[in-house]
């Protein structure tokens, strides 16, 4: 185990490095004089010049990005472009409280339901609940997230005097544009629906996951001796079945961050809601290079670090991973 | 003697061209799959035929601009009137619709294509090349692969957007294709992870040491004995990209990062349309939305299809 750990945990930084050298390149290196880009068309030569000089871009690459990597380790992010003199590490753990209030809601949703659709699906396959169960997935996986975002806002929030669905569950604001610095409390009622547009994203994958985990366990020889052993149906789904079922499940929990996270950028973009994601997409629109670096960054330590977990996670449920 | 003897080259071309057309017969056999395929072969056509259907084919053509309130005429759906309404500009949606399938065609679909293009070359090298090479490459990929795609092209169309330059350059083209290339930025590294693997499993393969024995060289042994050997796996990856892809063009368009207004790009169709003017005109919204959601279920079943025959016959 401890040499499995170090292996994965080797990985996890080496990986770790490598993107924080291709955000680096990706912003810096990419066609263009960002001195240009922040002081817009209208600076003078002198100024951007100037501005060169002040943010080092003068410097070799690998000094530049030495420089950065140092500082960010250390905490100092510098500050924003964008949001005038702004620390941008306080505004970006800011935004990603608020984002990791909306994933868990999302996961504690999207968890139970899409194992019971999966192990319900995996239990009937073939028959008229799996097939349901098949097509509704993949219509809901089917459907960009700003597209359930905005049906789920005109259908459910908007009172319109002609929309009765509205008008009977009236407590769902339409627009989740909470203050960035909202306590949990005071934002969890504009937190449900972009949850419920987030749950489908998770959902379908999930649930397909535990399909094929139950049907596989199903034909293995274990269960058969359990059932021709006589014992109760439900004594081998929930002690045989599912132990082993589930397994695959674990990893793909954690490694659907990824998924969640791409998901959440459209999602508080149409609720309007303050997270990691809306000022991400501020951060590009305003030019505000530090600040993209920033968050590029924190949102792939976040993935890293649940795939870690994921691994960790299954090997120690799994032993015979950490023995090859 | 014979007077015909038929080229080698002839002999593979009508080889493949049959098991192209027992590919499709397969694929059409199942309904879902079929369905499926024929939603997106309906989208081509359009994309193709598109100006030549469409009873506006100026996507902007306003008809008295000032005077015209929106309107939707469903219950009389004549073409050359508005079937799908029009929106608060006056636009005809329909005609907007039929205009936007090309736009997210070119963009995912050859976004798509390069990226299969690119991404088996490379696979298929550090699969066969194996050692540092692979160890580095890989290395490489993963690092790109832990930056969700979407954030990954919003960075880059971000950065290339702010840049400004000189019309007609080359740089503007590149501007202007931001969307087609950084699909193909962003798949190129699954593909080259999906070829990599088959073409590790494949180059321990007898008929390859074979051709290594022989004294062949290593690019007729990557392109005339491995290479074939991937095309399923290729063929699977490949329509699996495209339908992320179709979604990921669909998503920047709607977060305004994709096509500039006043093309019309189904995603940014919707956002146009959203927000407190959805309740004058909530058709101009609905019909791109459900375009878009029809392609990715159509792609989506086609790709799941093509998957099982692959794995079928394979």
């Amino acid at each position: 185990m401890g040499r499995f750990m170090a292996r994965r945990l080797a990985f996890f930084l080496v990986t770790l490095w490598m993107t924080s050298v291709m955000i680096f390149l990706l912003v810096r290196v990419l066609p263009g004089d960002v001195a240009r880009v922040i002081l817009g068309r209208d600076a003078s030569e002198t100024q951007v010049e100037a501005k060169r000089e002040e943010l080092g871009l003068n410097d070799p690459l690998f000094v530049q990005y030495f420089t950065w990597i140092t500082d960010f380790v250390r905490g100092d992010w510098g500050e924003s472009f964008a949001f005038r003199g702004q620390d941008i590490r306080e505004l970006v753990t800011q935004r990603l409280v608020n984002s990791a209030r909306l994933g868990l809601i999302s996961m504690l949703i999207a968890i139970p339901v899409s194992i019971t659709l999966g192990v319900i699906a995996g239990l009937t396959e073939g028959k008229l609940p799996d097939n349901l169960i098949s097509v509704f997935s993949l219509s809901v996986v089917s459907l960009p997230e700003f597209v359930t975002g905005l049906f789920l806002i005109n259908t459910v929030a908007l009172k319109w005097a002609d929309n009765p669905i509205a008008e009977k569950i009236g407590w769902f604001p339409s627009s989740s544009a909470v203050r960035a610095d909202a306590s949990f409390r005071d934002a969890l009622p504009s937190l449900w629906l972009p949850a419920i547009a987030a749950t489908l994203v998770l959902l379908a994958y999930i649930a397909r996951l535990t399909r094929a985990g139950v049907i596989e366990e199903k034909k293995s020889e274990y269960v058969r001796t359990a059932v021709l052993k006589g014992l109760p149906y439900p004594v081998v789904i929930f002690k045989h079945i599912l132990r082993n079922a589930l397994l695959p499940t674990v990893t793909v929990i954690a490694i659907s961050t990824g998924w969640l996270i791409s998901g959440l950028v459209v999602i508080e973009f149409v609720f309007g809601y303050p997270g990691l994601g809306s000022l991400l997409i501020t951060a590009i629109e305003r030019r505000d290079l530090p600040m993209i670096q920033a968050v590029v960054m924190v949102t792939v330590s976040v993935i890293l670090i649940a795939n870690f977990v994921a691994d960790l996670l299954y090997a120690a449920l799994n032993p015979r991973i950490t023995l090859n | 003697m014979q007077f015909f003897t038929p080229t080698p080259t002839l002999v593979g071309l009508r080889r493949s061209l049959k098991a192209v057309g027992k590919f499709a017969r397969e694929l059409f056999s199942r309904p879902p799959t079929a369905a499926g395929t024929l939603t997106v072969l309906f989208f081509l056509f359009l994309a193709v035929f598109g100006p030549q259907i469409a009873p506006y084919p100026d996507p902007n053509f306003q008809k008295n601009p000032s005077q015209e309130a929106p309107t939707l005429n469903l219950r009389e759906f004549r073409l050359g009137d508005y079937p799908f309404g029009t929106d608060r500009l006056g636009r005809d949606v329909f005609s907007r619709v039929i205009l936007g399938t090309r736009s997210i065609f070119r963009a995912a679909g050859l976004g798509t294509l390069i990226a299969v293009i690119v991404g088996t070359f490379v696979g298929l090298f550090i699969g066969y090349q194996g050692a540092w090479v692979d160890e580095i490459v890989g290395r490489i990929i993963d690092a790109i692969l832990a930056i969700p795609a979407l954030l990954l092209a919003l960075v880059i169309i971000g950065i290339i957007r702010n840049l400004n330059f000189e019309p007609n350059s080359w740089q503007s083209e590149v501007a202007d294709n931001a969307v087609l290339i950084v699909i193909a930025i962003v798949y190129a590294p699954i593909v080259a992870r999906v070829v990599r693997s088959a073409t590790l499993e494949i180059k321990s393969r007898q008929f390859v040491e074979a051709a290594q024995i022989r004294g062949e060289s290593p690019l007729y042994i990557i392109f005339r004995e491995i290479f074939p050997s991937v095309i399923p796996a290729l063929v699977v990856e490949g329509a699996l990209r495209f339908s992320y892809a179709i979604f990921l063009v669909a998503s920047l368009g709607f977060l305004g990062f994709g096509a500039r207004p006043p093309s019309p790009d189904w995603g940014l169709m919707v956002s146009e349309n959203r927000g407190g003017l959805y309740a004058l005109t909530p058709w101009a919204l609905e019909y791109p939305a459900g375009a878009i959601a029809l392609l990715v279920i159509g792609v989506n079943l086609m790709s799941d299809g093509i998957k099982r025959t692959v794995q079928k016959s394979g």
